[in-house]
């Protein structure tokens, strides 16, 4: 069924197959993995059994020293996702990572279906999500759908809390989300493989092939993702009923390849193609739903770097192209859209005189969309240039970033963005950083376009970003401690929001937005036994309010922005210990408004997890079988009104390693790290 | 929603004025009394599943919100398209419900409901056993057995949208707006409703989308015009007899709104539509209104409702669709008599 004849995957396998042996093909994989697994939970339940536990090692950090990704946005809060917690995400999605940091909030339709990230008070168009740099949002909707992100596909996951417009361009409002893959090198062939299933019909699996030698590095990974989505919810009247037509199933191929041209110069390739098909449930109120969506997705980049004694340079090409069909029999909704973009950037880097760093580059972004619901055939063409300037104190305790991008829409100059990050470290284990930006998002292609409706004069949205963080790290007797509070300060003007007008809704420039608000974070480990103990917990407080209107008696005005909870929070207490881990936790977000004059609201909620997961090695293998138990405490909650969420839900997963590889994952340093 | 059941608790409390019990809401005296009020549908919002009834009374100008989930403990469903009173019973069109909600208008108590899969828009009494109901994508006008509280046969139509119905003596006049991916349509079409079969159409304006019926017998057709081409619609007199259109006024412009709304005094002599602002115009006009008889004022005026007795207009603001809004309450010279908060997109009005 997924390998249709019109299928994204179809040239993966010979052309000559038939469409029926190539469907054979899955199902024998799927077949083989089942009882692969089952064996395997045997095999290591059986007692007496040599399990060792497998050894920690470091995976080393990321490093592209030529990348504004790092230690660009020195004075910016920034989170990673724990290491430990991404690899028992693995086969789950972006969405299922982001959920749990602090500061965002996901509007998760459920069961699969859409799902966005909006950061601090702000929309899911203000999270701009990147793969190595390059922005992934669509260009008609302005959005990205974190639910056909598979987290298989990256090893590094990070959360940048503030605006980044000056360094990333249009969209990074709010914040931004930075994915990315190891530039681990492997040394000679590797594989790992992991599979999770469990309630729901759900059974995700990924595999991951690597080969690498000191002139090249190459890494194929796969991924697939199927379920029924058929769990038990309350229709709008309290009658209790399995979710129906919720399947989702998705699958993507992942390839990746980095060759040391010379001793300074490295090409990397990178390909990735993606197919999501997704049944679309009814809400709460719809008695039943026919809708479907099928999402594909192509993307290729290529980038060149070459690295110098005192000066560095990476040039990157890239080529998306997005393909969204939705078919909604019931309401007669056809839509099929298609979207390309090219991205050609050159940056590059030199050290000026000690602790004295100066960044420039230019970008070209070109976008276009053919869809059957406009008339015409929109294309748009970005050229920015940016630069920056970073100072490091000889003591290295002071770092400061200015830095300032310019961009040209179609020839059209938006408002110049600046920033300037600042931080300050103690050696005594105090640090502070402040950061100050102007940032923006360019109207969407159906803001601009949309037929009847678009609007082509609309300005982009813009406004100041202040954000101030004081973070402390200390010890005492068996106790580490890290305590951080941050605050923020967001005014956007310009927000575009569809508004009824002359009978019409449109899109228009009105609203204004205020969004300030501060979050604390504590973690505190100790050594217990031959283990430790890992204690986390965080709470934010956001008030985002609409500060203008178009009509002199708004409800809405001075009132909190819709999906925006006004406090949220999370704490978990993680053991580890001889090969185990041991996690709970806890997520909880308070009430959440639905509608503008704030007369209707989700209620507040709260919802546990228990993770347990064992290592193992058996030579050349090595790995982690986990269990999960989400939602534990069976919470009746949804993230979108009339949306709901699964109940109590338990999830078995594996994790091969690389053969012959000591494996493990180890937590970074510093999951608050500012780089 | 918990809070929807919470309101509805709260309301209930305090209806009934004495001690209720938490699990099953108290039967309540008569919240409706012919005469005394007006009933206003409050749409809601997509999915938000916050549609709602409110109730205006004259006497004391007070409002009562969420007369259903008040009275049933329950909330109504998601988006009231339209409300059909039929001697003591109300029929509301929950389009998003896929259903109709049977109530007892006078004590807005349940008394069941009739599924509509679909997209159901409008709800018409053929005689005490049938009913026809129009659907928005299903391209069917649905024949409904009221004893069996479920649809017996549906009427293919030429259409894709069904919308209003009128019926003059065994005829049943249809209004199609124009669908999306279909041609545009001028048609009003004609129901035989002894057979239910389509027996006729009347060219008459572009997207006819709504209608009444004058002291003459006469059917008036508001239409809406395209929205693509940007043609205009206007508004047509069309005699159901001869299925001859009467009188012509076509608009000037295509502006409009999505959901115009054409309302008559209980006279049948005194027309009233929205285009965006509030215009009125008598039957026997020769020609259209140039001025608004009440300006929108930065309002969506969405909901039309003309008070029997009195001619006092009524209209809902949608505002942003995603908020409580206010009614306003105009005497037929357009001065403002009242104005008050009703529900989410409060989108037509009831007199009973």
């Amino acid at each position: 069924m997924f390998l249709g004849t019109d299928n994204l995957f179809q040239p993966l396998l010979p052309p000559s197959l038939p469409v029926k042996f190539k469907t054979c093909c899955m199902a024998f994989f799927q077949r083989c993995f089942l009882r692969y697994v089952f064996l395997w939970t045997v095999f290591l339940a059986l007692p007496g059994r040599a399990i060792s536990q497998a050894d920690t090692i470091d995976i080393p950090e990321v490093t592209v020293t030529a990348s504004r990704l790092w230690g660009w946005q020195p004075g910016q809060e920034q989170g990673a996702i724990d290491s430990v917690q991404l690899s028992l995400l693995k086969t789950q999605n972006l969405s299922d990572a982001l959920r749990r940091q602090g500061g965002v909030y996901i509007r998760d339709y459920g069961a699969g279906n859409i799902a966005t990230a909006a950061i601090r008070g702000t929309s899911a168009g203000h999270t701009a999500v990147l793969w190595n740099g390059l922005p992934l949002q669509d260009p008609m909707l302005g959005l990205t759908d974190l639910s056909i992100l598979p987290l298989f596909f990256f090893e590094d996951v990070r959360l940048s809390l503030g605006g980044g417009s000056s360094l990333w361009g249009s969209g990074a409002l709010g914040g931004a989300v930075h994915l990315g893959s190891s530039r681990e090198q492997p040394n000679g062939m590797s594989l790992s493989y992991q599979g999770e299933g469990g309630s729901f019909g759900y059974l995700g699996q990924g595999l991951r092939l690597a080969y690498g030698n000191d002139q090249f590095s190459t890494s194929t990974k796969l991924f697939r993702q199927t379920a029924d989505n058929d769990y038990p919810y309350e229709d709008l009247y309290g009658t209790e009923n399995r979710l129906p037509h919720a399947a989702t199933r998705q699958m993507g191929l992942m390839q990746e390849n980095t060759i040391q041209l010379s001793k300074n110069q490295q090409l990397g390739i990178h390909f990735w193609a993606h197919r999501a098909g997704r049944d679309i449930p009814p809400s709460r109120v719809q008695p039943a739903s026919r809708a479907r969506q099928e999402d594909e997705a192509l993307r290729a980049a290529l980038d060149w770097q070459w690295i110098g004694q005192r000066s560095s340079w990476i040039t990157r090409l890239a080529a998306f192209q997005n393909r969204l069909r939705y078919d909604d029999p019931l309401t007669q909704t056809f839509s099929d859209s298609r979207t390309r973009s090219l991205l050609a950037e050159a940056e590059g880097a030199r050290n000026l005189s000690s602790g004295l760093d100066v960044k420039g580059g230019l970008q070209f972004n070109y976008l276009e969309a053919l869809s059957d619901v406009y008339p015409g055939f929109p294309r748009q063409g970005r050229f920015a240039a940016f630069t920056a300037l970073r100072w490091e104190s000889s003591s290295r305790q002071w770092l400061a970033v200015l830095n300032g991008r310019q961009e040209w829409v179609d020839g059209q100059a938006i408002p110049f963005t600046p920033a300037l990050s600042l931080r300050w470290q103690h050696k005594g284990g105090l640090e502070t950083g402040f950061s100050t930006s102007r940032n923006y998002r360019l109207p969407t292609f159906n803001d601009l376009y949309w037929p009847n409706a678009g609007n082509p004069n609309l300005r982009p949205e813009k406004g100041w970003n202040q954000s101030l963080y004081l973070k402390t790290e200390g010890a005492w007797r068996q106790w580490r401690g890290l305590f951080q509070l941050s605050g923020f300060n967001y005014n956007i003007q310009d927000w575009i929001i569809w508004l009824p007008e002359n009978g019409l809704f449109r899109p228009e420039n009105v609203r204004r937005v205020w969004s300030r608000g501060g979050s604390a974070r504590l973690r505190l480990d100790r050594p217990l036994g031959k283990g430790s103990l890992r204690l986390e917990a965080n709470y934010n407080y956001t008030r985002s309010t609409n500060e203008s209107s178009r009509r002199t008696s708004d409800p809405s005005v001075g009132k909190q922005l819709i999906y925006v909870p006004l406090q949220q929070g999370g704490a978990s207490l993680a053991w580890q210990s001889g090969g185990w881990y041991v996690a709970y936790q806890q997520e909880w977000a308070g009430r959440t408004y639905t509608q503008s004059d704030n007369s209707d609201w989700l209620p507040g909620f709260t919802v546990g997890a228990l993770h347990v997961s064992r290592n193992w090695r058996r030579e050349p293998f090595s790995g982690r079988l986990y269990v999960k138990l989400e939602n534990l405490w069976g919470e009746k909650y949804e993230l979108v009104a009339n949306r709901p969420l699964p109940g109590r839900f338990y999830r078995v997963g594996v994790n091969i390693l690389d053969f012959g590889r000591k494996s493990e994952v180890r937590s970074r340093k510093s999951e608050y790290g500012n780089k | 929603m918990r809070i929807s059941l919470l309101l509805a608790l709260i309301a209930t409390l305090w209806l009934s004025n004495c001690k209720t019990d938490d699990e099953t809401p108290t039967p309540v005296n008569n919240l409706v009394e012919a005469g005394a009020g007006v009933l206003i549908t409050n749409e809601g919002g997509f999915n938000d599943g916050n549609a709602s009834v409110s109730y205006y009374q004259f006497d004391d100008k007070s409002i009562q919100q969420e007369l259903f989930a008040g009275v049933n403990g329950r909330p109504l469903g998601d988006i009231l398209q339209s409300m059909t009173i039929v001697g003591d019973k109300a029929y509301l069109v929950l389009n998003n419900s896929q259903r109709i909600e049977i109530v007892d208008v006078n004590t807005f108590e349940s008394e069941g409901a009739i599924g509509a899969p679909g997209s159901p828009r409008y709800f018409l009494p053929i005689d005490a056993e049938t009913a026809y109901v129009s659907d928005l994508f299903g391209g069917v006008i649905h024949v409904v057995s009221l004893s069996n509280r479920a649809i017996v046969l549906s009427v293919p139509m030429p259409q894709g949208w069904t919308e209003q119905m009128i019926k003059v003596g065994n005829q049943v006049f249809v209004s199609s707006p124009s669908s999306f991916g279909q041609p545009p349509n001028r048609q009003l079409f004609v129901i035989d409703s002894e057979n239910h079969v389509l027996v006729d159409s009347i060219e008459v304006g572009l997207s006819p989308t709504a209608l009444v019926q004058d002291a003459a017998g006469k059917i008036w057709v508001l239409c809406s015009g395209d929205f693509d081409t940007g043609a205009p619609g206007g508004l047509y007199q069309v005699d159901p007899q001869t299925r001859a259109v009467l009188q012509s006024f076509p608009f000037a412009d295509n502006s409009i709104g999505f959901a115009p709304r054409l309302a008559i005094d209980e006279a049948g002599q005194q027309l009233y539509y929205t285009k965006i602002d509030l215009y009125t115009l008598s039957t026997t006009s020769t020609a259209l209104p140039s001025e608004p008889l009440i300006p929108a004022d930065g309002r969506s005026l969405y909901g039309l409702g003309v008070e029997p007795g009195t001619g006092n207009i009524w209209l809902g603001d949608a505002g942003d669709y995603k908020s409580r809004q206010m009614i306003y309450r105009y005497d037929m010279d357009g001065n403002l008599l009242d104005s008050v908060l009703a529900g989410v997109a409060p989108s037509g009005f009831g007199f009973y």
